[in-house]
């Protein structure tokens, strides 16, 4: 068929449509499944190996958001893992576990706006006003350099190396160093970071759009553009004066 | 303080609560959850975020943006709120 003729054809116009919207939301768990698929289709040696009862706990213990196509398929997700706590324990730094996409979405801001929504979301139902956040971090294999680009988009800045304990399962199959020891680096996304994490969410949520993408999200409970403008002008001027 | 003070207690504070006042607000999450019996995991999902910030925000570590803490509220109240009611009816 001759391109103008599938330009006019209704049934090729539903499918541009459909191909051209994407649904951002949080991961429950029947999508268990999918997104252990969608993580494990490209084997990756820097990539820790999990079951799906892993994936389970993602979605059980952390936050997992997802992006769906028109056709409910999970094409991306990314991961914040977020330490419960008690009453006697101070709490953890929340880890961000990297962000999950299948080839055909990639390069075209779908990455980054998941890890917005993942990001944002996390610091707006954790202390959004406060300078001093309980932060998120974030670790990658010491000779793995392809997530760099994304976290630095992201702004996580390098804090220190760190060696991972023997013993830790998933982490067999990657390379180590000649005296046997797994590096690896920290990262941390600095607290100031969230004046452009809750500008850019505000963003999507109102735009509804990336790029060529027309995007629905349902962001964290109550997240709406005006609160987090007024969130990334309190933090500016705090951070200011 | 038999069963219903309770209910009606937590409805009454929780209602006139000022949760600019982060404590506050994690009591009103620790009672909300402990009369609905809900578990971290099932208020996760019902306030859609993780279990760890839940259980941040029962013990006071943490508190979400002033609006969502008006929207976990709310949603602990109605589903107190329900609870009393049909105890009340079976009372």
């Amino acid at each position: 068929m001759p391109l103008s003729a599938a330009r006019l054809s209704p049934s090729a116009n539903i499918a541009t449509v459909d191909a051209s919207r994407l649904d951002f939301t949080l991961a429950k768990a029947s999508d268990a499944q999918a997104i252990f698929d969608l993580v494990y289709l490209h084997p990756d040696p820097f990539l820790r190996a999990v079951k799906l009862e892993d994936v389970e706990n993602w979605i059980a213990h952390g936050a997992c958001w997802i992006v769906r196509d028109s056709t409910n398929k999970i094409v991306g997700a990314c991961n914040i893992r977020v330490p419960e706590t008690t009453a006697d324990s101070a709490p953890e730094p929340a880890e961000f576990g990297g962000i999950f996409l299948l080839p055909n979405y990639r390069e075209r801001g779908v990455a980054d706006a998941l890890a917005v929504l993942a990001l944002a979301s996390y610091y707006w139902d954790n202390d959004p006003e406060d300078l001093n956040p309980i932060p998120v971090i974030s670790h990658v294999h010491i000779k793995n350099d392809k997530p760099l680009k994304l976290l630095d988009r992201i702004g996580f800045i390098f804090q220190r190396e760190i060696s991972v304990p023997d013993g830790v399962p998933g982490f067999e199959h990657m390379p180590r160093e000649e005296d046997g020891r797994l590096l690896g680096k920290e990262f941390l996304l600095p607290a100031e970071r969230r004046i452009q994490l809750f500008r850019e969410m505000a963003k999507l949520i109102s735009t509804r759009e990336i790029g060529t993408y027309a995007i629905s999200v349902l962001p964290a409970l109550g997240m709406i553009p005006e609160e987090l403008e007024r969130l990334a002008t309190h933090l500016e001027m705090k951070r200011s004066g | 303080m038999n069963g219903m003070d309770r209910f009606s207690k937590f409805l009454d504070k929780a209602k006139r609560a000022d949760l600019r006042d982060k404590q506050m607000f994690s009591f009103v999450v620790r009672e909300g959850l402990a009369l609905t019996g809900m578990s971290v995991r099932e208020a996760a999902e019902l306030f859609r975020t993780a279990p760890g910030t839940v259980s941040r925000w029962e013990n006071g570590y943490t508190a979400p943006a002033l609006i969502a803490r008006e929207a976990v509220r709310d949603l602990l109240v109605a589903r107190v709120s329900r609870i009393e009611a049909s105890l009340a009816v079976t009372a």
